[in-house]
């Protein structure tokens, strides 16, 4: 499939070089090409009997509308690199925000304004229409990978599927990555969070470390040397269903694992957790893959027979 | 053109299950063997994945909140499948439930007579929708 195209994103390079090189490519006036430009990324779209010429046109385009050196921030990629690219693009898997949908939008409308301005080679269009499509089966079959992939957002998720209800969190230790739960917790509606601290004053309500079993989730964040919640000490019932240990060394007894209602977590398992939606990632490009070939195969196949 | 020549145009417009590309075909007017061969090559060249699409197709319903009975209707329309080929489908009514127009309805007695209604039409067992609403209260 003679496709190819060439770019630059927030990846490959910063602000300034992208807007110059945005400007410049707004510029270009060619058959056969599609630009898609956003705010993080500049692409153009290619098709033509000789790739590579039209590649070096287009460089020599930029070349003359740009002072500075840039050709070390390009990527290039044709055939079926470039389809399963434009793939990843439009699922917004190649986006700050991972799995965003506005992509997608504009990826339409720089369709629709090339097809707009001229007629565009049957690659573009086959290239453009069944990259949207991958990028649908995409978000479908994967709804996961929208979701929050922070510590905050893995933790949220686990309180909701723990609890009915907005959950009582005891959070114990004033530290940055609790202060970092706590400020998410409330921007989602958590409100009934308490603190546990030493000595410095905080927003949160104080409560004792004693308390802790009467609260439904408990997280520790500090760095203390030794167990702060041990197993002896408090007689059950526990209110307590899950209790997460973000220290280490770590500050909740392991043997409440053995405990039959409540669910501990440490760092690692967590970290695990996150793990799994990177792993989801790798599996869909694998799938995107897998449908490119076949979809160039069967334009290929098309193809050859529509000559004889 | 030739049948297969035919339906790798059709393939390449959208997808397609093997029973829509079979009536696509005969609309074209080629020949009951001509169409079983051209169905049969896209199958070994791997264009036409019927397992696969029924998957996608099923996820892709349950997404759109739509019941498990009009699932199964939609899918012996689609693919021409009898009762017993037809996988089970576990629709949750969550995710239709999940909508405002819905939530909105929630409110009135009238309101949640109509979504019972709809919810009905849209393929969920009234036993389910009712125990869902109770829940929610």
């Amino acid at each position: 499939m003679r496709v190819g195209i060439v770019g630059v994103n927030h990846k490959s390079c910063d602000l300034q070089q992208r807007e110059m090189i945005a400007r410049a490519a707004a510029q270009i006036d060619m058959q056969d090409t599609v630009l898609l430009s956003t705010c993080n990324r500049t692409e153009i779209y290619f098709s033509g009997d000789d790739l590579a010429e039209i590649h070096g046109e287009i460089l020599s385009l930029i070349r003359g509308r740009v002072k500075e050196p840039f050709e070390h921030t390009l990527y290039s990629y044709f055939g079926e690199d470039c389809f399963a690219h434009l793939a990843l693009v439009t699922a917004g898997l190649d986006s700050v925000v991972l799995a965003e949908s506005e992509i997608q939008r504009q990826a339409k409308l720089s369709y629709e304004q090339a097809f707009g301005q001229g007629k565009l080679a049957k690659e573009l269009h086959y290239l453009f229409q069944k990259s949207f499509k991958i990028a649908k089966k995409i978000r479908t079959s994967f709804p996961a990978l929208k979701s929050e992939i922070s510590l905050e957002g893995m933790l949220l998720r686990l309180a909701n599927s723990f609890f009915q209800t907005r959950p009582k969190v005891l959070f114990v230790g004033n530290s940055k990555v609790n202060r970092q739960i706590i400020s998410f917790f409330r921007k989602k509606g958590i409100t009934d969070l308490f603190l546990h601290t030493r000595s410095l004053p905080s927003e949160e309500p104080f409560a004792h470390l004693s308390s802790w079993h009467e609260f439904d989730l408990v997280i520790c964040g500090t760095k203390a040397p030794d167990y702060l919640i041990k197993a002896e000490g408090v007689a059950p019932p526990y209110k307590t269903r899950l209790m997460i240990d973000l220290g280490v060394p770590r500050n909740i007894d392991p043997r409440f694992r053995m405990h039959p209602y409540i669910t501990l977590l440490n760092i690692e398992e967590i970290g695990n957790l996150i793990k799994k939606k990177e792993e989801d990632l790798e599996e869909v490009k694998e799938m995107v893959r897998g449908d490119v070939q076949n979809l160039i195969l069967l334009f290929q196949e098309k193809e050859a027979l529509c000559v004889c | 053109m030739t049948p297969y020549g035919e339906a790798l145009k059709i393939l390449s417009r959208r997808r397609r299950s093997a029973h829509e590309l079979k009536l696509k075909l005969k609309e074209k007017g080629f020949s009951p063997e001509e169409i079983s061969e051209a169905v049969k090559k896209c199958i070994e060249r791997g264009f036409l994945n019927d397992a696969d699409y029924i998957a996608d197709f099923i996820n892709g319903q349950k997404n759109k909140g739509v019941g498990p009975y009009l699932i199964r209707m939609k899918l012996k329309m689609k693919f021409n499948l009898s009762e017993e080929k037809i996988p089970p489908i576990e629709a949750s009514l969550d995710i239709a439930l999940k909508k405002p127009k819905y939530q909105r309805l929630l409110k009135t007695r009238e309101g949640k007579q109509k979504l019972i209604a709809s919810l009905m039409r849209k393929g969920f067992n009234l036993d389910e929708i009712r125990a869902s609403l109770l829940f929610m209260k």
